[in-house]
């Protein structure tokens, strides 16, 4: 072997090479293919040509030669097909003919070189081993150089033109290295085998084959330096992998980290290296992770995972990602590695973040809505079901569409779209008219003065449907603008109340009616005679007397107007309605032409006059029952009538009227107290006869002192007990007192006066007193006291023992007294009634029992419905003490009456009208107000001398307790009405009133004192 | 204090102001009995206000006022009206009264309607309200 066939046969492997690793890049790629088989073809041609140089003889060389001839006969098409194929990689009819055709050709050529030799006819053994002499007198060697020619040439320009239309840079540099190894492969092949040869120089070894290698070497550098071959997916990867936005890392079946993309670096912040060979699990920064994973990649139970979790960057930012982990095997089906692929998710992060943001905006935004909506609602159905009419309108005057329920009703159609005017007025255009105006006037003006002087203007009370309607008014501006002003009317409808008031009214006139009936008992019936009189004979006499009918009517008219006076003295309001409408009739005729018509006279019969009275009278009967009327000078009435009649009174009637009218009737009822004691007087003359006694009969001495005797009926039955006792144990027998140098007869005398508001019953006799020995030896053996209590008690205490329970000092029980009950019963009748009594006794010459007791009557104001006014709210007072504070007030309620209060520290001062014309003092100790705020202002801390705040609280209070006190007064609650309360801080003050009575009551323990007063107008 | 002229037809009514007026330390310096009087008093003693029954015989005080305001458009005039003449205040306020006052008279709402008008700063714009 020599060195031209060393090179051949190197040039040979190098073809392998070259095809080998061309078609390595991607074994699916047509080009690759094509520049494999060009390879293989060239090989080929190598190889046989390598062998042949050295061939032993003659024929082996020529056979070889002929053996070469698909390699360089295939190899022309096959850089025509690779040149088409990269430069056009549209598939065409007419490219797939002419590769057809040239393959065609190739196998020909082929053919032929392999039967008889094409290029060359002869073999000539040189130096350096057998040459070949081309044949250049055979058609078919310049055929075979034609397509020779033909294919490297086309393709060459074929390249040049791709080259110089492609935009892509690297095809231009392709297209370039491309044409120029192309050009040069031609050159030195075409030349060194048929252009040299045929101008004589021939002493060289023909090697075209390794020429051609210039050619390969081109398509490999552009392979290799420019990825000639196309989009492998290596490539593609390599690309992919650079450009990704996402985070790529290669993990080794051992967790280490083998390459990371350009994201990798720029999103955590690491170099390449810094991150090479590292643990993969440093991005994950004790999230041990990986291992986990890679032992169960490792085991084949795990392909792929992809969950959340946070990267660490190098400062130690912590970056959501979403990390897929994907296992790499290799064709063992071991664990290679891992590609970790980690999103981002910080973007995706924030948008979720602000979507969620978005989401709750627009829920809230939702509920919002929601709740406004229920809001409107709900306010319209409360402004619906408020049993008002509410109703709005802006400039244009026109009712909205969104008025209450309550409006329709009120105007029994839809009022929306109209004026309140024309909906209030809708037969008056003048009142409608004038209206308007005001409204007009009321959305135009700017000054808010101007707007006060126009407000009063408006209607207040109105009849719409014959239903009494009461109107309030409210401007409202949504904005600064005049032009956003509306007005709201609330209507409401008050002909209840109205009707109630009439009622009421008529109630009260009636019983003004009914009390003058009775207080001017003698001048009502003399003036119900006399008009019955006149309405049913003298009228008549008039019109049929002599005179003319002027006259007459004259005179009659006198007689209705007097008749009409006196009546209206006695509040008899449909008989003076009556005749004040005759009065008018009269005196219109008069006037007129008409007057004088004889038909007046008839028209006056058929007015029916003598009944005129009979509404009222009937009332009255109502009232105090038909006995009233059976007597001319004295009347009867049932005293249960009286007793309603005084409530009625009192209930309808204002305070100052019924104080007035109210003793009249009282009087009727009341009856001297004396009388209540005289039967005693009998009794006790009867009893003492029984004992052998002596007695006078008394006579009650004192003042005639008018009572509500029912008051006083079981106090004065108890007092039975009192004159048994005298009679009994205090009047000594007749011989006793013969001894005792007394008179005989023994007395009793009875007493009773008044003084001040009260009345004193003084009982007293001259017996023997009370033997106070015997009443403590009684109560020592009673086991109720010891002798060292007694001897501790006062005479005074001692006497109070017979009045306690079971005591008696008879020896023994007899008929009359000794039961040692008696006693004990008048005291407890005696404080029932709000009384007390103190017995005197002097041993020896007699004892003297003194009850003092409250006056029932008081003629100025009735003892009955003021002090229950105070009562109530002293008792809600010690209910809500004791319920809400835990403070007992003491509980017993002592009213007592007085000319003034003193006042505690906070005062509230609150007038209260209707029932009960007068003023409520409430006044309390701080102490006591401070109590209060624990309820009313819990959390609040208040300073030692922020005496606004306890004012407030002090008037806060107050309403508490006087809205409660009005609920326990039942039906009078409605009859009341309470003012705001005046509040003032003072320290020992008090309030006098010279001209009226003061109710005033104080409660108190230890710490707390409040006192409650009332004063009557 | 200011210089008060009152309008009215009724004695009882301009005894009862000029007490209520000359308590409140005013000066009553004119008295008239109907609208044509109140407003010669009111061109000779230039009052700096004026309180006008509204119903007088001769001139009512709606046409009173008017010829006040014709000649002096910033005049002072309080209207006093009985309850029910709603209508004729209206009127008055139309045209240019200040103030009015509704009977019975009271003398804190008289002083204090007086009080008011006398201290009100005059508003062009709102003294004629467009008519």
């Amino acid at each position: 072997m020599n060195l031209v066939s060393l090179i051949t046969f190197l040039a040979g492997v190098l073809y392998v090479f070259l095809g080998y690793f061309g078609l390595k890049f991607d074994a699916r790629a047509r080009l690759n293919q094509i520049f494999f088989l060009l390879c293989l073809a060239c090989a080929w041609w190598a190889f046989c040509i390598a062998f042949m140089f050295p061939a032993a003889d003659r024929d082996t060389a020529w056979s070889l030669l002929k053996l070469s001839s698909p390699g360089w006969c295939v190899g022309p098409p096959l850089i025509l097909h690779f040149t088409l194929y990269l430069t056009s990689q549209k598939r065409s009819l007419s490219r797939t003919l002419l590769t057809l055709g040239i393959y065609m050709a190739g196998l020909v050529f082929t053919a032929i070189g392999m039967s008889r030799g094409l290029t060359s006819n002869a073999l000539v053994l040189k130096s350096f081993g057998w040459d070949n002499l081309p044949a250049n007198s055979s058609p078919a060697y310049w055929a075979y150089v034609c397509f020779y020619l033909l294919c490297v040439g086309s393709s060459i320009v074929m390249v040049i033109y791709w080259g110089y239309h492609s935009s892509s840079k690297r095809e231009k540099e392709q297209a370039k290295i491309l044409s120029i190894f192309s050009f040069l492969g031609l050159l030195f092949a075409g030349g060194s085998e048929t252009l040299l040869p045929l101008i004589g120089i021939a002493s060289y070894p023909k090697i075209p084959v390794v020429m051609w290698l210039f050619w390969a070497y081109g398509m490999w550098y552009a392979i290799s330096r420019y990825r000639f071959l196309i989009l492998t997916p290596e490539i593609a990867t390599r690309a992919i992998i650079s450009s990704v936005t996402d985070m790529l890392i290669m993990v080794n079946s051992h967790g280490y980290i083998m390459s990371t993309n350009e994201s990798v670096q720029h999103l955590l912040g690491y170099n390449y290296d810094e991150l090479l060979n590292q643990p993969a699990d440093t991005l994950l920064q004790n999230q041990v992770f990986l291992e986990g994973t890679l032992s169960r990649m490792n085991s084949g139970e795990l392909s792929n995972t992809r969950l959340e979790l946070d990267f660490t960057s190098k400062g130690l930012e912590k970056i959501p990602v979403m990390l897929s982990c994907s296992a790499l095997r290799d064709s063992f089906d071991e664990l290679a590695g891992v590609v970790l692929v980690a999103q981002d998710l910080r973007p995706t992060k924030l948008l979720e973040v602000q979507n969620a943001e978005l989401e709750a905006i627009s829920n809230d935004l939702l509920e919002t809505n929601l709740i406004l909506e229920n809001k409107s609602q709900q306010i319209k159905n409360i402004l619906d079901n408020v049993g008002q009419g509410f109703l709005t309108f802006g400039p244009d005057l026109l009712i909205d569409d969104e008025y209450s329920q309550e409006c329709r009703q009120i105007f029994t159609h839809n009022p929306a779209r109209q004026t309140l005017a024309q909906v209030l007025y809708p037969d008056d255009h003048d009142q409608a008219e004038f209206l308007e105006t005001i409204f007009t006037r009321l959305m135009n003006l700017e000054d808010p003065d101007k707007i006060d002087l126009y407000m009063p203007l408006l209607p207040a009370e109105i009849e719409i449907n014959d239903r009494c309607i009461s109107l309030k008014y409210q401007i409202v501006n949504e904005s600064s603008a005049s032009d956003s002003r509306y007005i709201i009317c609330i209507l409401t409808d008050i002909t209840e109340k109205r009707v109630l008031e009439e009622k009421m009214e008529e109630e009260r006139t009636s019983l003004r009616m009914v009390v003058k009936a009775i207080v001017y008992y003698d001048t009502f019936i003399e003036c119900i005679e006399e008009f019955r009189d006149f309405s049913k004979y003298k009228i008549f006499d008039i019109l049929e007397s002599p005179g003319n009918r002027d006259e007459q009517m004259a005179e009659i008219y006198r007689y209705i107007h007097t008749f009409k006076g006196n009546f209206s003295q006695f509040d008899t309001t449909q008989v003076v309605k009556k005749l004040h409408d005759a009065e008018t009739l009269i005196a219109q005729s008069r006037e007129s032409d008409y007057g004088m018509d004889v038909n007046i006279g008839n028209f006056l019969k058929e007015l029916n006059m003598s009944q005129w009275l009979d509404d009222d009278l009937s009332k009255i009967s109502d009232y105090l029952g038909e006995d009233f009327w059976k007597n001319k000078d004295t009347f009867k009435v049932d005293k249960e009538k009286l007793k309603e009649l005084e409530e009625k009174m009192v209930q309808l009637l204002p305070h100052r009227e019924y104080a007035l009218l109210l003793p009249y009737i009282r009087r009727l009822r009341y009856k001297p107290f004396q009388e209540m004691l005289k039967p005693y007087s009998e009794y006790t003359w009867q009893l003492a006869q029984r004992l052998g006694k002596s007695i006078n009969p008394f006579t009650i001495e004192g003042d005639d002192i008018l009572v509500d005797n029912e008051y006083y009926n079981y106090f004065v039955r108890s007092l039975v007990h009192v004159f048994r006792n005298m009679v009994d144990h205090g009047i000594e027998s007749i011989d006793e007192r013969i001894m005792l140098d007394k008179p005989e007869t023994g007395t009793i005398r009875c007493r009773a006066e008044r003084y001040n508001d009260r009345i004193k019953l003084i009982i007293s006799d001259d017996g023997a007193g009370i033997d106070l020995n015997k009443v403590t030896l009684k109560a020592i053996a009673s086991g109720k006291y010891t002798e060292a209590d007694l001897l501790s008690f006062s005479e005074a205490q001692i006497i109070d023992l017979i009045f306690e329970d079971q005591f008696t000092t008879a020896e023994s029980l007899s008929l009359i007294s000794g039961r040692g009950i008696g006693l004990a019963v008048v005291k407890s009748e005696t404080e029932r009634i709000n009384g007390n009594i103190q017995v005197n006794s002097h041993w020896g010459s007699g004892t003297e029992y003194i009850f003092d007791l409250p006056l029932a009557d008081s003629y100025e104001t009735p003892l009955f419905s003021m002090p229950n006014i105070l009562i109530s709210i002293i008792q809600t007072l010690q209910d809500f003490a004791r319920d809400n504070l835990g403070i007992s007030l003491c509980n017993e309620i002592n009213i007592v009456s007085a000319d003034k209060i003193c006042l505690n520290q906070y005062t509230a001062i609150i007038n209260i009208r209707g029932v009960l014309d007068g003023t409520i003092v409430m006044s309390y100790n701080e102490n006591l107000i401070r109590e209060f705020a624990r309820i009313i202002l819990p959390d609040e801390l208040i300073s030692e001398d922020d005496t606004e705040v306890l004012e407030d609280l002090t008037a806060e209070t107050t309403n508490i307790i006087l809205g409660n006190s009005l609920k326990k007064l039942g039906e009078f609650e409605d009859l009341i009405r309470i003012g705001t309360p005046t509040v003032t801080a003072n320290r020992a003050a008090s309030i006098k009133q010279s001209n009226a009575q003061i109710y005033t009551c104080s409660i108190e323990n230890d710490a707390y004192i409040v006192t409650s007063s009332f004063i009557p107008v | 204090m200011a210089k008060i002229l009152i309008a009215d037809d009724s004695t009882v009514m301009r005894r009862s102001l000029n007490m209520i007026l000359t308590k409140g330390g005013h000066t009553v310096i004119g008295q008239a009995s109907n609208g044509e009087q109140a407003y010669t008093l009111y061109s000779q003693l230039k009052p700096d206000l004026v309180t006008m029954d509204i119903t007088m015989p001769v001139m009512d005080g709606i046409e009173a006022l008017q010829k006040i305001l014709a000649i002096n458009p910033a005049a002072k005039v309080i209207m006093v009206s009985a309850l029910d003449q709603k209508k004729m205040i209206l009127e008055a306020l139309e045209c240019g009264a200040k103030h009015y006052i509704v009977k019975p008279l009271r003398d804190d709402k008289v002083l204090s309607i007086v009080k008011e008008v006398l201290l009100k700063k005059e508003k062009i714009a709102d003294s004629n309200p467009d008519k």
